[in-house]
Parts: structure tokens; C-alpha cells; sequence
């Protein structure tokens, strides 16, 4: 006979966190896309883990615009994402990357929550969110915290969160765009077919410019360290600058001195070092409408 | 834990006793024997077992019953193959696929057709890109593609005469 977890179906936060078994490892059940493949490959300890459904929690299924923010509730799905008018409108980043997310059929189920608690440092959305400085509320019985994304990785597929922790939403700043200026985004990835590519390397890059002049940029790298990394020495380089191909040659550079990829089953170390760079110098040439690959 | 859970297969309520964990691929065509789903990589990669999910807010969408838990389907409404002919009368889009001869073994056809079921319903006017977008979560290791896509692109026409003629 196979056995199941237990499982639990609440209908609000307030059940849930009323349910939440205290001596079983609590395992979200969101779009199931990771988590159902973790099951059946017996990845989890069924006996002693408790799977708690989030499909019926409509508190978390939103996209809403604050006065300085824009906040998108955990299970909201990337087919969803893709097509929303206020993502597309302040971060093209998040629209580019739904773009290339799995497939569309999966699209239509995996959520932004179960992304980031699944802690891949190939997870595509993660770069995306460093680059835009994305704060995550998470809540635990009666406590609520916010916590920035970069400060939630500890290692591959490992998160700081402690048994019970539950991704309530993602809060993403809006930017204030002096005239002229325009907010532009992009995310690319390298992988072993042109769908559903678990990524080999990623790069997401979010700017605010004017033609070729960039007030302020965030560059995030995916899959070529033990978690996505955010490069804050381009931030430096770039900020404030006219674009040139100096400026760029030196931004590849410092990408090559802070990653540390690995050699596995999807691609070597070397080959990761070598596409990362020139994942960057495709984005920038295609943000800024110049080819700097010469 | 077994629960009991219902829902409804190409407009007939189901009900199900069975650990809401148990994916719903499993429970077409263990349970229900709904083989007509066809089990493929069960892990997301191939979408031989794509079905189209309507929500309880009348949305609906293709995705792979592999990756889906029963007790997330309650109260919902599951479309497979079986649900799109009426009677002897096929789907315009099964029509189109034999005509244009995309079928070979026929294991990637019913996620194919429903695949393009949801996209036809969403969006009566695809692109070629959008429908390469659409069709890129299915693999097919016989036809290379071009037959099937030939058929969808047969299949956007016969649909549209179809919706033309109920409306006059």
C-alpha cells in the first residue's frame, strides 16, 4: 500500500494556522509542481510530514498596487503574472522571465510562493526578484515578518525559515521615474531545450534608464552559485553612467569574480562561467538596442 | 486517510474515495479507468496526461493531471478527450489532426488536441508563435511537430466556421 502524509485543506490563514500540527514537518502544498515530484520520488519522510493544501486560500491569491509598493500574494501563478497589467507596467523583469517559466501548462499551475520556497538556485523567478529588491512576508502561527529576499537563502534548495514558516506575499517597490526616464527589465537563461529549461545559468536585469544613459541598474545571476547572487559591484560601475563597451567589459568581469558554479548532471562549471557572461552581454545589447559583444 | 471527493469528469459528478494526495492522473485511470489519459514521464516533463481544469470561477486551463492532487480538484470541472466528441461526431480539432495526418502513435495526441482546446477557447486567433508557445509543454517523438501544427492551423479555421454558422 502507499502511503500519504497527512493533509490538511484549510479554507483561511486564520484555520490554517489554527490546524497546524506542531510535531510533524510542515510541507505547503501550493501549485504541487516541485512538491508532488518530491513525493513520488520519496523524497519525503510521509510518516512524520504533514502536507498542507494552499489552493483553497483565496486571501492569497492577489495582485495589488500600495502607495509604494506593488504586493502579489504567494499563490498567485505565472501564467497569472505574465499577463497582469501592473507587473507588465513596473517590472518588465518579472513579465520577461514568465515568458520563458517551464511550460505554459505548468505555467498555469506552479505559484511565485512555491518558487521561492523551493530555494533552487535555478529557481527562475529569484534573480528576478533580487534585481527589483523584493521584501517576502512570512507568517507562523501568530507572528508576521518581512524579511528581504536575499537574506532568506542559506544554500541550495535552503531557506533561514523554521518549521511552519508560510510565504504570505512578496512586496516589490515601485520605482520614481523622473521624465524621460523609463523602467526596462529582462531575464535569460540557458538550458538543454528551448521549453522547459531548468536553467543551466540565469541573468535577470533591472534599470532605470534614458537611451543609453542608466540612472540605476541591478544585475542577479541564477545557478551559478550556491544561491542566485545579486552583483552590487555593476550597480557601482553602471550607476550614473552612459553606457559603453568599457563599462560593460568590466561589469562581465566582476560577474566571472563572484560566482562559484558547479560541475553536475546539467552542465560544468566551465561552461557556466563562459554562458553567464555572454547571457549578460546578449541582455544588455538587447535592453539598450547596441550590440556590445565585440 | 481516505476522503471522499467530488468532482466532475466531462460533465458527469464523480465521487472518489481516496487519499487527496493521490494525483489526479492516477485517479483518472486507476479509479475511474479513464486510460484515454495518457501516463507519460509523471513528472511534468512530456504532457502526455494534460487535461483542462475549470475553476469554480468558470476559468479554465490546460495543465498536466501528473502534477495536480486530487483533493485540489474538488468541486472542479476535468475535461479529457473523451469530453470533446459528441457521440460519433468529433472535435473539429480531432477532425483536423487526422486530416493533416499528425498522429502516429497517438500517445501525445489527446494532451496535444486539449492543449489546443484551451488555447482555441482563450484565444480564437493565435499567432504561429503563440501557438509554439501553446503546444511547447507536449512532446511528440514521431510527427517533428509540423504535421501537428499544420493541424491546429486547419483546426483555427474549422473552428471559427463552426462559431460563424451558430451565430447566424
Amino acid at each position: 500500500m502507499i502511503y500519504y502524509p497527512e493533509y490538511l485543506q484549510p479554507k483561511t490563514l486564520e484555520e490554517l494556522f489554527k490546524e497546524l500540527p506542531k510535531n510533524k514537518k510542515i510541507y505547503y502544498l501550493a501549485g504541487g509542481t516541485d512538491l508532488l515530484n518530491y513525493l513520488r520520488d520519496e523524497l519525503v519522510d510521509k510518516k512524520n510530514s504533514c502536507f498542507v493544501d494552499l489552493s483553497k486560500i483565496k486571501e492569497l491569491v492577489f495582485i495589488n498596487e500600495t502607495n509604494k509598493n506593488i504586493e502579489i500574494g504567494s499563490m498567485v501563478s505565472f501564467n497569472i503574472l505574465q499577463e497582469n497589467n501592473l507587473v507588465k507596467k513596473h517590472f518588465p523583469a518579472i513579465t520577461s522571465m514568465c515568458k520563458t517559466f517551464s511550460t505554459p501548462i505548468i505555467s498555469n499551475r506552479a505559484t511565485i510562493g512555491g518558487n521561492i520556497a523551493n530555494a533552487s538556485p535555478s529557481g527562475d523567478s529569484l534573480p528576478v526578484l533580487y534585481t527589483l529588491n523584493t521584501k517576502i512576508e512570512i507568517k507562523n502561527f501568530s507572528q508576521t515578518r518581512i524579511e528581504d529576499i536575499d537574506k532568506i537563502f542559506v544554500g541550495p534548495k535552503k531557506t533561514n525559515f523554521k518549521n511552519g514558516d508560510l510565504i504570505t506575499k512578496l512586496i516589490i517597490p515601485k520605482q520614481v521615474l523622473q521624465k524621460g526616464f523609463s523602467i526596462i527589465g529582462i531575464f535569460k537563461k540557458v538550458g538543454g531545450r528551448k521549453s522547459h529549461i531548468i536553467s543551466k545559468a540565469s541573468i535577470a536585469i533591472s534599470a532605470i534608464s534614458k537611451s543609453d544613459y542608466i540612472k540605476k541598474i541591478n544585475v542577479a545571476v541564477g545557478a551559478v552559485a550556491p544561491t542566485v547572487l545579486k552583483i552590487n559591484t555593476i550597480s557601482e560601475i553602471l550607476n550614473n553612467k552612459k553606457l559603453n563597451k568599457k563599462l560593460v567589459k568590466d561589469s562581465v568581469e566582476e560577474i566571472k569574480k563572484v560566482i562559484s558554479p558547479i560541475d553536475d548532471f546539467r552542465s560544468t562549471a566551465n561552461y557556466r562561467k563562459e554562458v553567464v557572461s555572454s547571457l549578460f552581454l546578449e541582455s544588455i545589447s538587447e535592453l539598450f538596442k547596441f550590440n556590445f559583444y565585440d | 486517510m481516505k476522503k471522499k471527493i467530488t468532482f466532475y469528469l466531462n460533465n458527469e459528478k464523480v465521487v472518489v474515495k481516496c487519499h487527496p494526495l493521490k494525483t489526479l492522473l492516477k485517479v483518472l485511470r486507476e479509479d475511474l479507468n479513464h486510460t484515454e489519459v495518457k501516463n507519460g514521464c509523471e513528472q511534468g516533463e512530456c504532457g502526455a496526461c494534460t487535461v483542462i481544469i475549470e475553476d469554480e470561477d468558470k476559468k479554465s486551463f490546460a495543465t498536466n493531471s501528473c502534477l495536480v492532487a486530487i483533493g485540489q480538484v474538488e468541486g472542479k470541472k476535468i475535461v479529457t478527450i473523451k469530453g470533446l466528441n459528441k457521440e460519433k461526431e468529433l472535435h473539429p480539432i480531432q477532425k483536423s489532426f487526422i486530416d493533416e495526418g499528425a498522429v502516429q502513435c497517438g500517445f501525445c495526441t489527446p494532451g496535444l488536441i486539449l492543449v489546443t482546446k484551451s488555447l482555441l477557447d482563450n484565444n480564437p486567433n493565435p499567432t504561429d508563435e503563440e501557438i509554439k508557445y501553446a503546444i511547447s509543454g507536449n512532446l511528440c517523438r514521431c510527427t517533428g511537430y509540423i504535421k501537428i501544427f499544420a493541424a491546429i492551423k486547419k483546426a483555427i479555421k474549422l473552428v471559427k466556421k463552426i462559431r460563424n454558422s451558430k451565430k447566424i
